[in-house]
């Protein structure tokens, strides 16, 4: 499945940071470039925005995407918006804590 | 994504045997163990490395042998192993998507075949992607539709066939669609149609009838008859007739003729009576037969048969004996004129159910089910779907307005919840909440792995609804996860019905 999202164009929305002091409701569109995870189900997408999303000074311009719930990515292809756990940094299992690290969404644009 | 399957299937698209060889390098060889049309089990013989007899994963043994039990429609509900435990339940919605086996949804499309990706009406589940493989095409169960179009248009006559995406023609409890391009139930069908032409008649009548039990009855049976200037019992005979055609033969043209039918049976029995009665079955039966693509001769002699049956010959106090007995004589008086006996019983069936029991409806209570036999357990069945409705009307279950969740927050979105009276202060996007109770902020944060440390626990009541069933938190943020999180989307009114500061 992971094979047949990649280069597919994508609206992530910055739903729920808990904190209420990052821009909560703020949306990008990108692209996603990469999948990592079982072949039926990815748990983590690399996503090349089309403008990039700030914490202060730090900004980024590539933001991956784990899924936040236990049924992963997997509602990515059909369509449905999936909740995520974004971070500026990767790792192969869960999202790690970064300088940007929020809740959020993400579905096929 | 890795490995290839070839299938081999036998005649009517039945599956017969699979050889998968997996992108680990396993072979397997699944070998589906068919009886009397039906396919109960499935025995996989594997190959491979790490394949071992004693290996605790089944699914890496040597040799697998599984049974699966199948409800009316070929799907699987359970699957038993070799010692006949059962390993695995199955279900679906109507439309084959997958849902839990207690009948709850699986709202967040989590639910896979553990022990066989084939499921609906027997047909390979692609879970990864929601789709059901049905040869053919390929089905999206969400949606109930399949993805490409049908190359076949079945039934010219039927409107349904020309939306070429439909399954089934959107009638998935009563059809399946073995090949991907759409077959019917035949005996299914029959069975409604025998229900349909046995209650229609009496359904129509007293909803026509009856004082109004519905406004959908005046503007059915009554409003027909007070529009077009015809009895109340051509208006029922012709709408039971329409009916029992449209199901009988699935076409439009089958429920003009049905409706003619039935109305023209009800119209002769409204006027005439004794032998002109005789002579107005005849035509009508002549007149049908020819619509339908047969002889004037047997129809007319099948309509004649059936209406002297009924007027002079033996009459039984069961109304499916009487049916069934006029059924008989037309048939028999079919064949005497060089027609078919299934054609003849037709004919006279037609003539008894829209002459003789659409005016025995007039009067509620006249016509009951017989209550003995095979059509008295029918009869008393279908009674029992009928008057569900009404029972329905009778009771209204009590709905709970309001639910209750948790929301694990900071002291600036708690001042604009109570200032706004809307979660997040109205905030747009997803909303997660959670029923799960965190005594300090830091149990908070690890169960729902969030990337910051909440300040306030606060329960709130919101309308029912709102809010998805709980799905269970993966790691995130350097936390281990494992609560339930629920989500909505929009903005959320609450009320507050209690805060508490975390530690």
């Amino acid at each position: 499945m992971g094979r047949l999202i990649i280069g597919a164009a994508v609206f992530l929305e910055i739903t729920d940071p808990w904190d209420f002091v990052t821009n909560n409701g703020d949306n990008r569109e990108g692209v996603i470039q990469q999948f990592w995870g079982p072949k039926k189900c990815p748990t983590v997408v690399a996503i090349k925005l089309m403008s990039s999303v700030c914490n202060g000074d730090f900004c980024i311009s590539l933001v991956y995407a784990y899924g936040r719930h236990s049924d992963g990515l997997v509602g990515l292809v059909r369509g449905n918006t999936v909740s995520c756990n974004f971070s500026e940094k990767f790792d192969a299992i869960s999202a790690p804590a970064g300088e940007i690290a929020f809740l959020g969404s993400l579905r096929l644009n | 994504m890795g490995g290839t399957t070839w299938y081999l299937h036998g005649d009517n698209n039945s599956l017969l045997y699979e050889k998968e060889i997996k992108a680990n390098g396993i072979t397997e060889q699944r070998h589906y163990v068919q009886a009397a049309g039906m396919t109960f089990a499935l025995a996989v013989v594997r190959t491979g490395p790490g394949v071992s007899s004693t290996a605790a994963d089944r699914k890496m043994r040597p040799t697998q042998l599984e049974y699966f039990q199948q409800d009316s429609q070929g799907s699987i509900v359970a699957i038993a192993d070799e010692t006949g435990a059962v390993i695995e339940r199955l279900a679906y919605d109507p439309w084959g998507k997958r849902r839990y086996a207690n009948g709850l949804q699986d709202r967040a499309d989590s639910l896979v075949g553990v022990n066989t990706d084939r499921g609906y009406t027997l047909h390979e589940h692609l879970d990864e992607v929601g789709v059901i493989h049905m040869n053919g095409r390929v089905y999206d169960p969400l949606i109930g539709r399949f993805m490409s179009a049908d190359p076949f248009v079945q039934s010219p006559g039927n409107l349904q066939s020309y939306n070429r995406y439909a399954y089934v023609w959107n009638n998935p409890l009563a059809m399946t669609d073995p090949s991907g391009y759409f077959s019917l139930r035949k005996l299914f069908r029959a069975v409604v149609t025998i229900v349909v032409a046995v209650y229609a008649p009496e359904l129509s009548a007293y909803i026509g009838w009856t004082g109004g039990v519905s406004a959908a009855g005046a503007a059915t049976a009554g409003g027909l008859s007070a529009s077009m200037g015809m009895s109340g019992a051509v208006a029922s005979g012709m709408l039971g007739g329409a009916l029992s055609g449209a199901v009988a033969t699935g076409t439009l043209k089958g429920a003009v003729l049905g409706g003619l039918t039935g109305a023209a049976f009800a119209g002769v029995g409204d006027k005439f009576a004794g032998w002109e009665n005789v002579v107005g079955h005849a035509a009508v039966g002549c007149a049908s037969s020819v619509g339908s693509g047969g002889g004037c001769q047997s129809g007319a002699l099948s309509g004649a048969a059936g209406s002297m049956f009924s007027q002079f010959g033996p009459q039984f106090d069961s109304f499916a004996a009487n049916l069934v007995a006029n059924s008989v004589a037309g048939g028999v008086a079919s064949v005497v004129g060089g027609g078919k006996f299934e054609n003849g019983a037709k004919t006279a069936a037609f003539g008894y159910l829209f002459n003789q029991a659409v005016h025995a409806a007039r009067v509620p209570g006249l016509y009951t089910p017989s209550g003995g036999g095979v059509f008295g357990w029918l009869e008393s069945r279908i009674a029992g779907v009928f008057s569900l409705p009404l029972m329905l009307t009778g009771d209204t279950p009590q709905t709970k307005e309001y639910d209750t969740v948790n929301r694990y927050m900071s002291n600036a979105e708690y001042s604009a919840t109570v200032e706004t009276g809307l979660i997040r202060g109205g905030r747009p996007g997803v909303t997660y909440a959670t029923n799960d109770y965190y005594s300090s902020s830091a149990a908070a944060q690890s169960g729902l792995a969030l990337p910051v440390a909440p300040e306030l626990r606060v329960t709130l009541s919101v309308p029912t609804g709102s809010f998805s069933s709980p799905s269970r938190v993966e790691p995130a943020y350097g936390q281990p996860g494992g609560g339930t999180e629920r989500t909505a989307v929009g903005t959320i009114p609450a009320k507050i019905l209690d805060v508490t500061r975390l530690n």
